[in-house]
């Protein structure tokens, strides 16, 4: 395992943390945006636009894409003010964080003019198609098939849990194109309103939408629209879930929550409840300087998976006791339909919380991957 | 001395004083021979400057050491002797380079009369008590802050000592002046600074045994065969590994991350040691169950890194007053998440 080798943000870095601070304060002025938890926050196309033409939706794309090529570091300071303030960050997240770097480096010269300007300018929204009713954390097995027919491919088969996928232009999907069990793996993008793709939501446990059913019934795509070799899905899959498991947004649902207690009277006025939040600030500082050595070591070309493993797997626990802390000081029961948008969000966050042990590796396969790695050293 | 240089060449003087394969008997006061290696080395001076009668070199050097002294359940007061002489130093005091020194844990609940020798010429006459000094008693001077601010050094030989011992079996001892000679400094180093800089040190040898147990840990796991297997290959065990290897990291990255910074800010420091003190229990529960009865003997050296951590989870902030008081001065800060990501604005608080 890489060291962490500690970092701090260098003052341009601050200016920007500070430019992004300033535009939130006035965009999303608190109680007149619907407060969401990390990255299934509100969707919000106009929001999601006006943060891209300030240049922060696409950051680490290349520029001739229309791209920010700015820095994993930069990118991060970004991503962390938007997570603390619960913003409406749901249209864009998957894109900016993983379907567009993905296709960045995967991509076609073709497929990188067609899609990258459109994700960096906020108007892109991407789902990922990977999990089947009988393909979870053994994605290898997935079995909906991409068949080549004319000059494409015909796709046939169930996705399941595709986060967003309602509002999303695109579909980022592993198909089976060979009985190779990895080897027989692509990735394909496939238009939101492609023919035969039939999207159904699946209510969420807090009553929300986001959760999709995808059935691909005789649904063609290009050749254009297959995204690397054929049989390379899964190496690429792989290099995509470092992307979505070493960022801070792994740590970081529960900040406005946090906020919000943290400056409640039931801290204000309880030394025992602001020792739970001593503790709870102390671990959340130290998973930051975590994330932030990770981000330097992409940026310095490098891919810490075994390490964002590693954080991700504690953090996402860590988050789930702290929904329990502030739930114990809350003294009773809170009500998802509350006008209090605090009250309703800590209620939202017990229901939702035992997902973040789920999503993006469950905790006992990231043990996996990290025991593999301490093994194999 | 650069960072690397300090474990390279470091690490074959650690390997060679404390073996990593050995098991030693449980210390008898100081072990002088072992002291005087030591001290002949410099190594608890690095991170004093040289015209201060330091070895120079800086706090990520003295880092390091203290890493290695965690990694190897060093038996010497090595981060103690450098805690003292780094208060000497920046009181305008001597330091002695061939002396063992040790500080006091504990309070010290001492008060000084410089008039009684009558003479102001930085002498005087302490009574009260010390408490919790390692090695206090067997040490060649003990320096203290005392409550009203006052830096003295005292020679054990003129006072009575209670001697005991800590959870890992080192000698912790109790000091008793009355009206013990001490030297005092003009001005004497702010007592909040010195147990920031001692709270730096403790996590750095916490993060060294975490390092250790998690790869004794791994080791034994992978040697030890029950149902025909390696232990290590059942995905339970393998949890415990998995979350002694977090707890390593997170403190390595801990300790490393304070040592670059430019001035100790009493927030990181004490969130550091906090979140290190949990760690290191968690650390200690997921080893001692992955290596069964075996970790629980004396003869294996599971324990020597264990107790170690029992001990220095008290030190210098002991869980519940560090989270009262990074709690308080949350709540009492503006931001939340400005605690946790700005470097600029962390919540005043007091170690
Ligand atoms: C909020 C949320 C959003 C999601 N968004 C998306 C999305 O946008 N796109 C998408 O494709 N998927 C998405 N998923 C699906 C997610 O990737 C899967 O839920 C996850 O991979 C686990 O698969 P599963 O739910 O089928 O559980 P299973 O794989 O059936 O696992 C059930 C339990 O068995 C355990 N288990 C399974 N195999 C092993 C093993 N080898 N060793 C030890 N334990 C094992 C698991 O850890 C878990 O505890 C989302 C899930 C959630 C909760």
């Amino acid at each position: 395992m890489k060291s962490l080798v500690p970092t701090t943000l260098r003052s341009e870095e601050r200016a920007l943390q500070r430019e992004v601070r300033a535009f939130l304060d006035e965009r999303l002025p608190p109680g007149a945006h619907p407060l969401g938890l990390g990255m299934s926050g509100e969707v919000d196309p106009e929001f999601s636009r006006d943060l891209a033409a300030r240049g922060w939706v696409g950051m680490a794309l290349p520029r001739e894409y229309g791209g920010g090529g700015r820095t994993a570091v930069e990118r991060q300071i970004v991503v962390e003010e938007l997570l603390a303030r619960g913003a409406p960050v749901g249209y864009h997240w998957v894109a900016d964080r993983q379907s567009g770097p993905s296709i960045a480096r995967n991509g076609t010269e073709e497929q990188r003019r067609r899609l990258l300007p459109g994700i960096a300018r906020g108007e892109l929204s991407f789902a990922i198609g990977m999990s089947e009713p009988d393909s979870g954390s053994d994605l290898a097995s997935v079995r909906a098939r991409a068949v080549r027919h004319r000059d494409g491919w015909l796709i046939n088969g169930t996705k399941i849990w595709t986060s967003g996928a309602a509002t999303a232009t695109h579909v980022l999907g592993l198909f089976r194109t060979s009985e190779d069990r990895r080897g027989g793996l692509t990735q394909f993008i496939v238009e939101g309103d492609a023919a035969g793709l039939t999207i159904s939501p699946i209510p969420f446990i807090d009553g929300t939408g986001h959760f999709c059913e995808l059935s691909f019934d005789d649904v063609y795509v290009p050749d254009t629209a297959r995204l690397g070799d054929v049989g390379a899905g899964w190496g690429q899959n792989t290099g995509e879930l470092a992307l979505e498991r070493g960022g801070v947004d792994r740590w970081m649902s529960l900040m406005p929550v946090l906020e919000a207690w943290a400056r409640s009277p039931e801290v204000r006025d309880s030394p025992v409840a602001q020792v739970d939040l001593g503790r709870v600030v102390s671990r959340l500082w130290a998973f930051r300087g975590m994330s932030l050595s990770i981000a330097r070591l992409v940026d310095a070309g490098e891919s810490p998976v075994a390490e964002a493993a590693l954080v991700k797997e504690m953090a996402t626990r860590f988050e789930q006791e702290s929904v329990e802390i502030v739930r114990r000081h809350f003294g009773r029961t809170p009500d998802l339909g509350s006008d209090d948008p605090w009250e309703s969000l800590l209620a939202r966050a017990i229901l939702v919380s035992p997902s973040w042990t789920i999503r993006g590796g469950t905790t006992e396969i990231l043990r996996s991957v990290i025991a593999k790695g301490l093994v194999s050293r | 001395m650069t960072a690397s240089s300090v474990s390279g060449v470091l690490a074959g003087f650690f390997e060679s004083a404390w073996p990593s394969d050995a098991v030693p008997a449980e210390p008898e006061g100081l072990d002088r021979a072992g002291w005087a290696s030591l001290a002949e080395l410099g190594l608890h001076l690095v991170d004093i400057g040289e015209d201060h009668g330091g070895s120079g070199g800086d706090l990520a050097d003295l880092v390091q050491i203290a890493v290695l002294c965690g990694r190897h359940a060093a038996d010497l007061p090595v981060v103690e002797s450098h805690l003292a002489a780094w208060a000497l130093a920046r009181s305008g005091l001597e330091i002695d380079p061939a002396h063992a020194y040790s500080v006091p844990f504990g309070p010290a609940d001492v008060t000084v009369d410089t008039t009684a020798d009558g003479t102001g010429d930085g002498t005087g006459r302490a009574s009260g008590v010390l408490r919790d000094v390692p090695w206090g008693g067997t040490v060649d001077r003990v320096v203290a802050v005392t409550a009203d601010g006052r830096l003295i050094v005292v020679d054990p030989a003129h006072v009575r000592v209670t001697s005991g011992h800590d959870l890992a079996g080192q000698p912790r001892d109790r000091l008793l002046l009355d009206g013990a000679p001490v030297t005092l400094a003009s001005s004497a180093v702010p007592a909040d600074d010195l147990v920031l800089r001692a709270a730096v040190l403790r996590v750095s040898q916490m993060a060294g045994a975490m390092q250790v147990i998690a790869e004794m840990t791994r080791r034994y796991t992978g040697e030890r065969f029950q149902f025909g297997k390696p232990i290590g290959t059942f995905q339970a065990v393998q949890a415990h590994l998995v979350e002694i290897q977090q707890m390593a990291v997170m403190t390595t990255a801990l300790a490393e991350r304070l040592a670059v910074q430019p001035d100790l800010r009493a927030f990181d420091v004490m969130a550091a040691k906090l979140v290190a003190n949990e760690n290191a229990m968690a650390a200690a529960r997921a080893a001692h169950q992955a290596h069964g009865a075996i970790g629980m003997t004396r003869e294996y050296r599971l324990h020597l890194l264990t107790r170690r951590l029992h001990g220095w989870r008290g030190d210098a902030g002991d869980t519940l007053p560090l989270a009262a008081r990074l709690g308080a001065a949350t709540a009492a800060s503006p931001s939340f998440a400005a605690a946790v990501l700005d470097d600029d604005h962390r919540p005043e608080v007091r170690p």
